[in-house]
């Protein structure tokens, strides 16, 4: 054995994978005169546990069926029997020759080892404010990627998700911190450090999840860890045996919802009605065409997934082999996703020194939603057929007699194509060495390399009214290759009832960031490459580089493990900034006291567990893009002379040197609690966090000449006050366990600070609807008042603002009371984050059954919701709603205004709190049913597992939102202050049926 | 133990090594240069000057201004369903910050802070001095054809005549003020451009160009005797330099580009030869098209989204040409239902165009059967004829009535019309002329500056019966929304007063 271990060591040294599948194990063993089987409470035997004879150095291990034999153990002997993952036990033997032994699996949550970063410390040590995330209910709710999984799933995290195959849903972490755009957490897989976690990492591999939310948590990551951080560990192999895990489920996806559209008869009537109501002849619409675009649009997805590992190890070693292939075919014609990945986990121990990696190699191709379809079926006309040979693309559009600007939403999809080929290889090595018992020296070196390949290409002839349609072929190729080197010494020493430990690093990280993009035009045939182009040739590309070098520690001392006290502190410095400004100091102190563990305690019999925690510390954001402090000059800008293009070149974008990291102070108090022997627990944590320094771009004169965006100054302050609570109760009465976890986060959000030098103006977002204001919260809609219609003209002439107003008009309100309607009557009328935000997991086991429900809810925010201003804009020609009653005379509608086409006076089109509409929610998102066979089934199979499960998600939604979904992003997918909570266009989420297999071989 | 060593080394090795990389947090922009390493060689300020020229290109400029000057004067008017657009006509303007407003004011300035640079940094770079000279006197021209819009469009407008800090607010000038930048600019310029260019510079701006625009400049502030002084050095340069083309549609065409009659154009070619899809500019083989025939040409081929009056067809009735028939401008300026009409080859009903829909005809490619994005067709920014007539409208003002008519001739001999008697009297001779300009020059987005400058704008013009739309009624009823003393001018955007954080005063009424 011994033999084959040091073989195994070398080995390490090279790739891991394939040695490690066809590991072997054998064990020495002598004879002995007690023998036995170790098993797990499922009667599953679990090689590799260690028997030890208590207060010698004598000592076994179980092999590969749970069984050890254990010579000359005197007849008093105490056995230690442990198991990683598992509660030690010790056994009497008691002159006992064959002693069997069950070990139960460590549910003590408060004893679970958790990794908080650069540390791993026991969940009950965890000074500062984080959460840690039930994996194994989280993984039950299929998904392709990590942050969709999270929603719901932890206190103070915000996860908005939608249904579109492959898209990363927006992930934030105590409200929005940052106007810059960087506002989503740092990800740290496996020690590496990574702005985004997508689809294209197989969530199936997460052992663990543990959010880091307030300073104390995040200090160590200094001007990354503002936005929280999200530490993701993947699994490793247990020792023991070979053991494969096979998972696969396929399910269907439907769109929940279909807007009530008017068919062609009823659109005729109504969009006669608007032209006759202008004093227009009706357009001569097309008859005996009927498309409900919706329908033609909308189709049933698919959802599969096979995940299958290999995993294992021996005494010093371990390794753990995924292969995944994950497939989404949209529930729109269309987008697609479909992503293989291999990961190989392995680690190594020699003595004193660890040798161990994480690595997945992955890549994922995606077929992207084009345009914006959602918002097309209903701009789009009933009498207008999905597919006409009379245009040169094949596909209907709007046309003289059926007018409108909407592009077709299948043509969208079909002939034109955007597909993105992801290759990527995310990882880390590290190397530990154990100086003394106490010092332990750790190299990290991580990777997150990418390439992307974009291809977009339309196939010749229009989809859209008076648009040209010629055929281009567009290619961008993105290449990341970022590294990172850490360098950490880990001291923990006990000293009595003193502990302490500490830990300095000095870390390095280089981000290389390159991107080609090629142009053509006039491609013949289907030959989608840029040799086939024939005109208009143009190619763009750049280059950049990104450094950072920092030093951190930290320095833990506790007492009696009533009292600790955590100091963190980091220093950053980075190649965004200019010399002035380079460095930043983020600290961080945080202290917490444990009641429980003091004697007075000692009789109580509620509490299991109480805990304080007091925290405080800075952390930044370095939120610009690299070279953002140097002015540069930029070619082409070009001129025609003579009938030839000639160059030019100036500077367009003034910059602003002097900028500096974007810091929030955070000030934290937790309570940790349980009772009856931790059944029920409860984390709540309360805090206020200042943000300040937050780069916004200071809208500068536009008479300065700055083109691209005004400059940047470190001016912003916003202030997030937040309660987090965080409930759990767990019970098992015979064959019956049965669980509640509930999670709430009430978040109140506020701007102190924009640009005051230029009086803390407003900033707007996409189309002015959103705009950020000092004293209201990030993302208010600020639109004009409605005050319902007008009936007839004595009350047109009553109201007096809008004396060009005709019966039928919508009423607006002259909130600054200048006596006319315009841009200065708006008001804020809702906000885009929710007040409250929740989630409830209920679970319950009996024998084989299980049963999960997963629901989540917000309320307080609000949405503005496109599909209905285009239903109800009547100026421009798009569908209506077939509930819609519209105004026809006096007293028929206080709602809807008369369909008038293209109305000059204040008409519907102007954003107003008509689409403001309120998107509480309360959904269940997961149900999920499994049964797993029993053992005498399985073992007859000889299987150590076989489960059989149907999950439904999304099945049933509560809410107003007469939109597609409450569940919006933002504006085009993107969730920041600019765009958040205006739906126009949103991928709603999608009613799945899945059905599933996991078999353990 | 010995192998632990070596692994122990090496870890130290890559964590010291990977570590320990010098430069790590200079990394310098690999891919520009840098004001302070540019503007050093003769070919930068060349590149400087020609970024200049692709400013007052920018179709946010040269395309949007069209809709500001022709829309909101008595000859245009807009069916826009896009209501914001079609407003900016009809003197009603919600949305002060409405993106062809703006963007206006905003590329106007932008080219300004282009010349700005060349006249910071061109001084100081070692090239020839006849060549920097010129360069320095393009870039003052160029900063003058935006101060000359600014003061057209919006009136008191920021005087930015320096490149200082993203901090600086530059004063707001008095209408005086700022056509005092004007002049400056155009005295300037016509210091030091050349006469004329050969070969590959054909286009820049020319001591005409420059001394045209003062002329206008003075014009348009009613200083008669210094525009009259102005545009007789022009016509010290007929025919030498600059004549009438023979005929009156070479001025709108591809053709005939920077031909004899033309002081000053803004250049575009359809170098990339498209006829589908959108152009895109600023990069390596980017469009240098103008779009104006698109955004004005026949629906459903372009988007129609400026319209001649009927007013304005009805200017073109009023006189007939020397044997009887219409005056053959018309036919070059727009096109209306009459009998043989073809609108890109189609007639009326084919193209489904109502008997009220009149259309550009100027500026566009109307002999095709298709319209793109992709006109190569020059903007002429001032031409001979109207020199002449605001020449004759200068010695007008000053009691020279006898010696202007002939100026007037000139333009309507070309055109086959009759010769305007020299005994005219001096009102009878300037009503003739303020409607010779609008037949000579409709679509040149002149008319507005012209109808502010004879004191006519103003809500009577709508007629009798607002209520028709400018397509039927013989009145630009678009005007009657007209405030005088305050739709004048244009709105500054608000976006702009905001950002100025005071100090930047909101026009009169607006």
């Amino acid at each position: 054995m011994k033999k084959q271990l040091t073989k195994l060591t070398r080995k390490a040294l090279m790739p891991l994978f394939l040695v490690c599948i066809f590991m072997q194990q054998g064990y020495a063993q002598d004879q002995t005169s007690v023998s036995g089987t170790v098993k797990d409470t499922d009667g599953v035997p679990l090689p590799g546990a260690s028997i030890v004879i208590s207060g010698t150095q004598t000592g076994t291990t179980s092999d590969f069926d749970g069984n050890f034999e254990l010579g000359n153990a005197p007849s008093n002997a105490v056995l230690i029997v442990s198991y990683i993952g598992y509660i030690t036990q010790e056994v009497n033997v008691d002159t006992r020759s064959v002693v069997n032994i069950t070990l139960a699996e460590e549910t003590n949550a408060l004893d679970e080892v958790v990794v908080i970063g650069y540390q791993t410390v026991k969940r009950s040590d965890i000074v500062g404010s984080v959460a840690v995330v039930d994996t194994e209910e989280m993984l039950k709710a299929p998904a392709s990627n990590v942050g969709q999984m999270l929603q719901g799933r932890a206190a103070g995290v915000t996860v908005t998700s939608t249904g579109n195959p492959g898209a990363s849903p927006s992930v934030k972490i105590r409200g929005l911190n940052s106007f810059s755009g960087q506002d989503s957490p740092l990800y740290v897989v496996d020690g590496m450090l990574i702005s985004a976690l997508g689809a294209d990492f197989n969530p199936n591999d997460i052992a663990s999840i543990q959010v880091l939310k307030d300073a104390a948590a995040t200090a160590l990551y200094g001007s990354r860890g503002m936005n929280g951080v999200i530490v993701v560990t993947t699994k490793k192999g247990k020792s023991g045996p070979l053991k494969i895990d096979y998972d696969f489920y396929y399910g269907f996806q439907t769109i929940n919802k279909k807007l009530p559209l008017t068919n062609a008869a009823q659109f005729i009537e109504i969009n006669n009605l608007a032209y006759t109501n202008n004093g227009d002849a009706p357009q001569n619409l097309r008859t005996g065409v009927d498309t409900d675009w919706q329908e033609e649009l909308f189709k049933t997805g698919t959802i599969t997934e096979h995940n299958l590992n290999f995993s294992g190890g021996a005494e010093n070693s371990n390794y753990f082999i995924s292969l995944n292939y994950y497939d989404q075919e949209g529930a729109i014609v269309g987008p697609d996703f479909e992503r293989y990945q291999i990961r190989v986990n392995t680690e190594t121990k020699k003595g004193r020194f660890t040798f161990g990696e994480n690595i997945a190699m992955s890549r994922s191709n995606q077929t992207r939603v084009n345009g914006n379809p959602f918002i097309d079926v209903v701009w789009m006309l009933p009498t207008i057929p999905v597919y006409d040979s009379g245009n040169e693309s094949g596909y209907g559009y709007g046309d003289d007699n059926n007018s409108t600007f909407a592009t077709n939403p299948i043509g969208l999809q079909e002939h034109y194509s955007n597909t993105a080929v992801t290759s990527k290889v995310l990882g880390s090595a590290y190397g530990e060495l154990e100086i003394f018992p106490f010092l332990k020296y750790k190299l990290n070196l991580g990777l997150d390399y990418a390439q992307i390949r974009e291809k977009y290409f339309q196939r010749a002839g229009a989809l859209r009214q008076n648009t040209p349609g010629a055929t281009f072929l567009d290619d961008r190729h993105s290449e990341f290759f970022n590294i990172l080197a850490e360098n950490t010494l880990n001291y923990n020493q006990e000293f009595g009832k003193h502990n302490i430990s500490a830990l300095v690093g000095y870390t390095t990280q280089k981000d290389n960031f390159t991107v080609n993009f090629a142009h053509t035009e006039g491609l013949a045939g289907e030959f989608w490459v840029q040799d086939n182009g024939t005109t208009s040739p143009r190619t763009e590309g750049r280059e950049e580089v990104a450094g950072l070098r920092s030093i951190l520690g930290s320095f833990n001392y506790s007492f009696d493990d009533r009292y600790t006290l955590l100091v963190n502190f980091r220093r950053d410095g980075s190649s965004k900034f200019g010399k002035n400004n380079q460095y930043a100091n983020f600290p961080s102190v945080s202290a917490s006291w444990r009641i429980s563990e003091e004697n007075f305690m000692e009789n109580n019999t509620i509490f299991s567990n109480l805990k304080l925690r007091g925290s405080w510390g800075i952390v930044g954001n370095q939120a610009i893009s690299n070279y953002a402090t140097q002015s540069v000059l930029r070619y082409n800008q070009n001129y025609v002379l003579n009938n030839q293009v000639v160059p030019g070149a100036t500077n367009l974008q003034l910059v602003n040197p002097n900028l500096r990291w974007e810091s929030k102070s955070t000030t934290n108090f937790g309570l940790d609690a349980g009772f009856f022997d931790n059944r029920l627990s409860l984390t709540a944590d309360y805090y206020v966090a200042d943000v300040k320094d937050l780069l916004l771009a200071v809208p500068i004169p536009l008479s300065s000449g700055n083109t691209g965006g005004d400059p940047l100054a470190n001016v912003g302050q916003v202030q997030n006050r937040g309660l987090e609570l965080s409930l759990g109760y767990q019970n098992t009465t015979n064959d019956l366990s049965y669980g509640i976890s509930a999670n709430g986060t009430f978040l109140k959000n506020e701007v102190k600070a924009l640009v005051e030098e230029a009086g803390n103006l407003p900033i707007f977002g996409q189309g002015q609807i959103l705009r950020t204001a000092v004293g209201e919260p990030v993302a208010s809609f600020y639109v004009l008042e409605t005050a319902g219609i007008f009936q007839d003209q004595a009350e047109i002439d009553a109201w007096g603002v809008q004396p060009n107003a005709r019966p039928g008009d919508v009423k607006y309100v002259d909130n600054d009371g200048s006596g006319d309607i315009n841009f200065d009557d708006r008001t804020v009328v809702g906000k885009a984050l929710p007040d409250f935000e929740y989630g409830l997991n209920l679970n319950m086991s009996y024998k084989g059954f299980d049963a999960t429900a997963f629901f989540a809810g917000v309320t307080g925010n609000s949405i503005f919701n496109e599909q209905k201003w285009w239903s109800q804009r009547y100026d421009d020609n798009a569908n209506y709603l077939v509930d819609d009653v519209y105004w026809t005379g006096p007293g028929t509608s206080n709602l809807i205004p008369k369909p008038i086409h293209a109305d000059s006076s204040l008409s519907p089109t102007q954003n107003s709190d008509r689409y403001v509409e309120k998107g509480d929610y309360f959904r269940l998102k997961n149900l999920q049913i499994g049964y797993a066979f029993p053992e005498d089934i399985i073992s007859k199979l000889s299987l150590s597992k076989l489960r059989l499960y149907v999950t439904g998600q999304n099945l049933f939604t509560i809410t107003d939102y007469t939109g597609y979904d409450p569940e919006v992003v933002g504006a085009n997918g993107n969730g920041d202050f600019l765009n958040r909570g205006f739906d126009n266009g949103n991928f709603p989420s999608l009613r799945s049926g899945i059905m599933g297999i996991q078999i353990g071989f | 133990m010995k192998k632990i060593r070596i692994i122990v080394v090496f870890m130290v090795f890559l964590g010291t090594t990977i570590s320990c990389e010098e430069d790590l947090l200079d990394q310098v922009n690999p891919n520009a240069p840098t004001p302070e390493t540019f503007w050093k060689t003769e070919q930068d300020a060349i590149l400087g000057v020609n970024a200049v020229y692709a400013g007052i290109q920018n179709r946010e400029l040269s395309l949007w201004e069209i809709f500001d000057y022709d829309m909101r004067s008595d000859e245009g008017y807009s069916q826009s369903p896009w209501t914001d657009l079609a407003n900016v006509g009809r003197f009603v303007n919600i949305n002060y910050d409405f993106p062809w407003l703006l963007e206006v004011w905003r590329e106007l300035y932008r080219t300004i802070y282009k010349a700005n640079q060349v006249l910071e940094n061109v001084p100081d770079i070692e090239m020839d001095e006849t060549l920097k000279t010129r360069i320095l006197a393009e870039a003052k021209f160029l900063r003058g054809h935006c101060y000359y819009k600014l003061a057209t469009l919006w009136g008191r407008v920021p005087l930015v005549t320096g490149i200082e800090d993203a901090n600086t607010r530059y004063p707001q000038g008095n209408i005086d003020e700022v056509w005092g930048q004007v002049e400056q600019d155009f005295i300037d310029a016509s210091a030091g451009l050349p006469n004329s260019y050969t070969g590959g510079d054909v286009g820049r701006a020319t001591r005409g160009g420059a001394i045209g625009y003062l002329g206008r400049s003075y014009l348009q502030q009613k200083k008669w005797t210094e525009a009259a002084a102005e545009f007789e050095k022009i016509i010290a340069m007929v025919p030498g330099t600059y004549d009438l083309m023979p005929e009156f549609k070479d001025n709108f065409t591809e053709e005939f580009e920077n031909n004899k009659e033309s002081l000053f154009e803004i250049q575009f070619t359809n170098n990339n030869g498209k006829t589908g899809g959108f152009p895109t500019y600023n990069n390596a083989s980017g469009d240098e098209t103008s779009e104006r025939a698109q955004f004005f040409g026949v629906r459903p081929l372009g988007w129609t989204d400026g319209q001649p009056t009927k007013w304005l067809l009805n200017q073109f009735l009023i006189e007939p040409d020397q044997n009887g028939n219409v005056d053959p401008r018309l036919q070059y300026t727009l096109a209306y239902d009459h009998p043989d009409e073809l609108l890109y080859g189609l007639t009326y009903e084919e193209r489904s165009a109502g008997p009220n829909d009149r259309f550009w005809r100027k500026y566009t490619n109307y002999w095709q059967d298709y319209e793109s994005y992709f006109s190569g067709i020059n903007t002429r920014v001032i031409r001979l004829a109207d020199v002449y007539l605001m020449y004759a409208e200068a010695l007008n003002e000053l009691g020279r009535t006898q010696e202007a008519i002939p100026y007037a001739n000139f333009v309507r001999q070309r055109s086959n019309m009759n010769n305007l008697p020299l005994t005219m009297g001096q009102e009878e001779f300037r009503l003739q002329l303020r409607h010779d300009r609008v037949v000579e020059l409709a679509g040149e987005s002149l008319r507005f500056g012209d109808m502010v400058r004879y004191g006519i704008a103003g809500p009577e013009l709508a007629g009798p019966d607002p209520s028709l739309s400018a397509a039927e009624a013989d009145f630009d009823t678009e005007f009657q929304n007209f405030v005088k003393g305050k739709s004048e001018y244009l709105p500054i955007p608000l976006r702009e007063i905001d950002a100025y954080g005071g100090g930047l005063e909101q026009n009169p009424g607006w």
